[in-house]
């Protein structure tokens, strides 16, 4: 058999790109033009008013901070709690646990957006177990939905499975035999981690961190039914001004402008990923 | 031959004593009771098939994995349950174990650096380490940038330089070609005499095994077979497993009597009882014998009769294949010059066994 020219290759896969490029560039154009008062439609001539309506909006500029300073703190506790889940996954001697944390993962992955919003929503309501706990021991009930908290909270639980089974992959990949190494030449458990495997896992952690962040700054479903209106992300209030003004223009210049916003960290950690594989990855040229 | 007792080893004290010691995972017994002892400064080689434990029992020795039972003491201290980090038994891994984003210097040092050994002291030791493996030229690269030795010579550097009480060594020349394979080889063995280290080295070659070690153990099955130091284990290997595996051609079936042998009919006298024989233990048995030590004379003077039935031209030996009357075969290799004459195919000739070793009969 011949093989396939792996060049032919390249025509469906450019005519997919187009597609979705054609479609961001409507988009951007879109973002020029004005609305028709009352209506859904919109025409010339093309300006740049709509960005500079989206700056001057307070509740545009707050919900864009919010908006990043929550994917941060997302981000964060992804870290915190996915960095030792993903490590007992990879080295963790008991099968069972491993197996108990994959089971855990995947039942999150594969149940539904709204199923874990709805059930967020009981656990962490005033009436859920969380406060109906904090009650039995006499202590104040904290409010966590209609909340950042809650937004927060859940949004975590969503990215967690992506953080973990990135950072799995890159771990496993560190040879066991590394750490074995360092302990049988003195090191302990903990300074093993430290000197091996937790430098070595840094070009892993970064691209984890990376596929957190951009998950959580693109949430919608969360915010709109765990922040009960009150918790605007940016992703929400573009989709009001669709919704409730029918002002595509201004949406989509919304939406570039929140395009660069989630580009600009991807972009800078991609940067720096190239000097800390360089330095964690052994290899200097 | 008699076993010549090594006086030397028997006045040096004791390093490394393991008892008893056995291992399974599930359900698999992959040690089944291990006794052995390693003098101060004594190189011990663990050599076996694959799959027959010796890894399972470096780990063990190493801290790495938990014995079921048993026991190890390291210098009369007792370590079966100890972490790995508090035996100072530096182990060298089979894929070295280089860390990847420290340079070789950095790498060597981290021993040096776990134990808070001050800087200019760490300099110092590093270098030292470095000298004698022959690397101080590439401290500055990183393990990516060396050649396979350069990287298992990395390996060894790195654990000497803690001045470890024992080494370990897992298959250290594995991913070795053949050439580098024995030079790295005779280095080990020069570098190890020199520091006085004792050592344990897991190998399934026999002749790494025979090269590097003073005395050697053939594990089969999760057991020792056999400890001996090598001559002894080349020359007379106590078991049909043992001979095999060290490249005995000729295990034959005889009949052991006081005084005598008879194999294929023919019986051969003897002056004095083979090695392996045990008084009372006459009749049949199994033995062994190497191609090398076996001559060939024309039939009448006093040996097996035989028919040669095949020969190879092997360069400075021939390699003849004898048929006894009996279909037992038996091969025979003897030096080959330009003014000896070789045996044609079909002549009866007289086999002249010598290093006849008696196996024990399987278990
Ligand atoms: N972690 C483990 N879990 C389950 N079985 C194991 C484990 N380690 C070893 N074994 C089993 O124990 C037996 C001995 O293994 P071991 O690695 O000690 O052999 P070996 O002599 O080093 O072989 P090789 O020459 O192939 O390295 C094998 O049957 C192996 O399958
Ligand atoms: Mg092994």
């Amino acid at each position: 058999m011949k093989p396939v020219p792996v060049l032919w290759l390249i025509w469906p896969l450019l005519a997919v790109l187009g597609l979705f490029f054609a479609a961001l560039l409507r988009f951007a154009d879109t973002s020029l033009l004005q609305q028709i008062p009352g209506t859904a439609m919109f025409e010339g001539p093309r300006s740049l008013g709509n960005y500079a309506d989206t700056f001057a909006s307070p509740l545009a500029r707050k919900a864009l901070w919010d908006t990043l300073v929550m994917s941060l703190q997302i981000t964060g506790a992804a870290i915190v709690l996915g960095y030792p889940l993903a490590y007992l996954m990879a080295r963790s001697p008991s099968k069972f646990l491993r197996n108990a944390i994959f089971f855990v993962l995947i039942v999150t992955f594969l149940s539904g957006g709204i199923t874990r919003a709805y059930a967020w929503m009981l656990v962490l309501g005033n009436n859920g177990p969380v406060n109906g706990l904090l009650r039995e021991f006499g202590l104040p009930t904290v409010r966590m939905v209609n909340n950042r908290t809650g937004v927060v909270l859940s949004i975590v639980h969503f990215v967690l499975p992506f953080f973990v089974l990135t950072l799995l992959g890159a771990i496993r990949n560190i040879p066991a035999s590394l750490e074995e190494a360092a302990r049988s030449h003195g090191a302990s458990r903990w300074a093993a981690f430290r000197d091996v495997t937790l430098p070595l896992s840094v070009p892993g952690l970064v691209s984890a961190s990376l596929l957190a962040f951009t998950l959580a700054i693109s949430s919608f479903l969360f915010p709109l039914l765990l922040g009960g209106g009150r918790v605007q992300m940016f992703a929400n209030l573009i989709y009001d001004k669709i919704q409730s003004s029918f002002d595509m223009p201004a949406a989509s210049a919304m939406a570039m402008i929140f395009l660069v916003f989630a580009l600009l960290p991807i972009l800078a950690l991609n940067l720096i990923r190239g000097s800390l594989s360089r330095r964690f990855g052994g290899t200097r040229r | 031959m008699q076993h010549v007792p090594d006086i030397a080893a028997q006045e040096r004290a004791t390093a490394l004593r393991i008892s008893g010691l056995k291992k399974s995972f599930g359900s698999t017994l992959a040690v089944k009771g291990v006794s052995l002892d390693l003098a101060e400064g004594g190189i011990l080689a663990l050599l076996g098939p694959s799959g027959c434990g010796k890894t399972t029992i470096l780990r063990m020795i190493a801290g790495f994995a938990e014995p079921d039972s048993g026991t190890i003491a390291l210098n009369g201290r007792d370590i079966t349950r100890l972490a790995p980090e508090k035996r100072n038994a530096a182990m060298v891994f089979q894929s070295y174990a280089l860390f990847p984003h420290m340079t070789v210097a950095e790498n060597v040092g981290y021993g040096l650096k776990i134990r808070r050994v001050s800087r200019s002291e760490r300099e110092t030791r590093i270098w030292d380490a470095l000298k004698l493996v022959r690397l101080d030229q590439f401290a500055r690269r990183y393990p990516s940038e060396l050649s396979g030795g350069q990287q298992q010579r990395t390996a060894l550097a790195r654990a000497i330089a803690t001045r470890p009480d024992l080494l370990l060594l897992d298959e250290p020349f594995g991913a070795l070609d053949q050439n580098l394979r024995e030079a790295m080889q005779i280095e080990l063995r020069k570098l190890q005499e020199s520091l006085g280290l004792a050592t344990v080295i897991v190998t399934h070659d026999q002749q790494e095994a025979m090269i590097l070690a003073d005395r050697i153990a053939v594990v089969n099955d999760g057991r020792i077979e056999q400890l001996s130091p090598p001559a002894e284990l080349y020359d007379h290997p106590r078991t049909r497993f043992v001979a095999e595996f060290m490249g005995v051609e000729n295990i034959l079936d005889a009949v052991l009597a006081p005084g005598s042998l008879t194999v294929a009919g023919s019986t051969i006298a003897l002056d004095r009882p083979p090695a392996g024989a045990r008084p009372g233990r006459d009749g049949p048995c199994q033995i062994a014998l190497r191609a090398e030590a076996v001559t060939l004379g024309d039939p009448g003077i006093g040996g097996i009769g035989g028919t040669i039935g095949y020969r190879t031209n092997l360069g400075g030996r021939v390699l003849y294949e004898v048929s006894l009357s009996d279909g037992q075969m038996v091969k025979v290799s003897e030096a080959r010059a330009p003014d000896l004459p070789t045996r044609p195919v079909g002549q009866k000739v007289s086999v002249v066994p010598g290093g006849i070793t008696v196996l024990e009969p399987a278990a």
